[in-house]
């Protein structure tokens, strides 16, 4: 067993980032996962979104891949949420103003990101913990993050056979390896946990090919067989903070898989070409389908 | 006669001089298949018996029905070949589908589809547009090879003249030939049901089906199968390898339930469903896990890098070395 003692700030700063030559599940920093600590590079599944149409293209990919963006509020909700619920993650810290339109305010802001830490006003504070609080209260929720059954944001990494490319993930939860089966959950705040809006983040948000990926990751890392399934908890940001359930559907999961292929094969033909164009060419633009489908059944 | 004919005339600016010899001829012969047909009209019993012994083949009963997944649920059907089938039993019987235009400036084909009881005169016509587009996510795709093109076409048509051709055979015919199709596929008894049973379990073993998914879907245990249930199995093993129908689709997994996963954590917070040490891969830990934990901290003597955030590993001399000289840096300043 080790045994682990706090660091000082003087070697944090100088500790040495991550680099993964090997293919398997590692408990790495958010940090060093974002940055891609795979020497010569690996493909996740957000990255992917900006690699495949109809938004994204080879040439944005890479732009994404190599400037950080800033924060966006609405992310750092979901991360403080994450970081409740799983029980691990960034430091919340309570910011005390109103709001973010004071300079003061702006500034600890800033210095608690410049910390690793996540800041939070103090109604923003309140709800994510109000937050966690109806997620524990939720019995198939709670089980399925409970520190019992599993790790929380393990960093994944192997080769896809086909390409040769390197892919990663995170996961929010790893369960143990059990003779069950292995159920894999992600956890994600929403606006409306109702079927039909979480049937759109579905597609919308890429949460269909993140469940393929994440499937595919465990299965070749032989942390999951055939039967393993993927489930997401969606919980509502505003009271009483629903929490549902569901469970992605084979029929997703297979189109998803066929995305994740299309982009894979993309991505190891630009990488293999060093070469990430944009729209080049001169594209023939008409209006949208179902424009056409009234303009032919005489109804404009 | 001719007059009725010449409304599925191809119109065009120019005709060659093959083109309307090849009108005339085709008018000379529809007209002697009328003739014929009204000369020798059909005997139905005889009919009945081609279509009998047509549907006792198990070849055709295989191919006698689609299935396919549609909003997550079964579509099931007759199919074209079933179709032709019972019109060459019936008899007297024409049919076909044409394409009569094809426009490459609006990307778009005219099709005919008919299908004519000669003998009676019913006649039944479709005439539709297929766009030379396949549907995609929030629109269509142009289709880009003369293969597609025709492919695209000849699924259209097929789909089509399948509608006309049971327009004009009786449905109790139709009917007939759909209980002597599944009779077939119920099999006659020559080979002992438990072996059908074993053989089935058997060819869904190579689709990595179980056989619980197959109890599952046919709602009873695999030793009270009946003849109908293996008929059942047969046709969709079938339609998976035709591609109709996906595997998951046709057994999806095992639903999850809260009750599943409720016990899963129950049974890991009682010990239970403790995480068992398996064969690693390098980089590989689980935290419940002693002999991970071993393996883990001899593995960072080498891999320096794998740390929990904001800690100082002591067992890792790379971690030591780092902190002493973040000492000695932070002394000097």
């Amino acid at each position: 067993m080790t045994a682990t003692t706090d660091a000082p700030a003087a070697f944090l700063a100088a500790r040495r980032p991550a680099v993964i030559t090997e293919p398997g599940v590692y408990d790495i920093r958010f940090e060093d996962y974002v940055r891609d600590p795979v020497p010569g590079g690996s493909l996740s599944n957000s990255e992917a979104k900006h690699l495949m149409p109809p938004k994204g293209n080879p040439a944005r990919f890479r732009w994404e891949k190599d400037h950080k963006r800033p924060t966006k509020r609405v992310f750092e909700i979901g991360t403080a949420a994450h970081a409740l619920v799983l029980g691990t993650g960034p430091v919340l810290v309570e910011i005390d103003a109103e709001n973010w339109r004071t300079d003061k305010a702006k500034q600890d802001a800033e210095d608690a990101r410049a910390d690793g830490m996540v800041p939070l006003l103090p109604a923003e504070y309140r709800m994510v913990q109000d937050m966690a609080a109806a997620l524990r209260k939720h019995r198939a929720a709670a089980a399925l993050f409970s520190p019992d059954r599993g790790e929380a944001e393990q960093s994944l990494f192997w080769v896809d056979g086909p390409t040769g490319a390197w892919r990663r993930a995170r996961l929010d939860h790893l369960p143990f390896p059990t003779n069950e089966r292995t159920i894999l959950a992600d956890y994600k705040t929403c606006i409306s946990a109702d079927q039909a809006s979480c049937s759109k983040s579905l597609w919308d948000l890429g949460y269909a090919r993140q469940a393929a990926t994440y499937l595919d990751g465990t299965r070749e890392l032989g942390r999951a067989d055939d039967e393993a399934t993927y489930v997401i908890v969606y919980q509502e940001k505003t009271a009483p903070y629903l929490v549902h359930v569901f469970e992605v559907d084979a029929m997703a999961l297979q189109i998803a898989r066929a995305q994740n292929r299309d982009a894979l094969e993309l991505y190891a033909r630009c990488v293999a070409e060093d070469r990430w164009p944009g729209w080049e060419d001169v594209d023939l633009l008409g209006v949208p389908a179902w424009i056409e489908n009234s303009y032919l059944k005489g109804e404009l | 006669m001719t007059a009725e004919l010449e409304q599925f005339m191809p119109t065009a600016t120019r005709i060659s001089q093959a083109t309307t010899v090849e009108q005339s001829r085709g008018v000379a012969e529809v007209l002697a298949r009328v003739q014929l047909a009204r000369q020798f009209p059909r005997s139905e019993s005889d009919a009945i018996a081609r279509m009998r012994m047509a549907c006792s083949h198990r070849a055709l009963a295989l191919r006698a029905f689609y299935r396919y997944n549609k909003g997550g649920s079964a579509v099931t059907g007759e199919t074209i070949q079933l179709a032709k089938e019972l019109a060459r039993c019936w008899g007297n019987i024409a049919y076909s589908v044409d394409e009569m235009r094809r426009d490459d400036g609006y990307d778009q084909s005219e099709m005919h589809a008919w299908a004519w009881d000669l003998e009676v005169n019913e006649h039944v016509s479709t005439k539709f547009i297929v766009p030379h587009k396949r549907d995609v996510d929030g629109g269509s795709k142009p289709l880009a090879s003369m293969r597609d093109i025709y492919e695209n076409n000849a699924n259209n048509g097929a789909r089509r003249l399948r509608e006309q051709i049971f327009s004009v055979l009786p449905v109790w015919f139709i009917e007939m030939a759909k209980e002597a199709c599944t009779e077939t596929l119920k099999g006659k008894g020559d080979v002992p049901r438990p072996q059908r049973i074993a053989d089935a379990i058997k060819f869904f073993e190579a689709l990595n089906v179980r056989a619980d998914q197959m109890e599952q879907k046919l709602g009873r245990e695999r030793d009270k199968w009946t003849d109908l249930d293996l008929g059942q199995l047969e046709l969709i093993h079938a339609s998976i390898n035709r591609g109709e129908i996906t595997v998951d689709e046709e057994f999806p997994p095992t639903r999850v339930t809260a009750n599943e996963i409720t016990a899963q954590a129950s049974k890991a917070e009682n010990g239970a469903a403790a995480p068992q040490h398996f064969d690693h891969e390098p980089g590989r830990w689980h935290s419940g896990c002693p002999t991970c934990q071993d393996e883990r901290a001899a593995s960072l003597r080498n891999l320096h890098t794998d740390h929990d955030p904001g800690t100082l590993d002591s067992d890792c001399p790379g971690c030591r070395a780092e902190s002493a000289a973040a000492d000695r840096e932070a002394a000097v300043r």
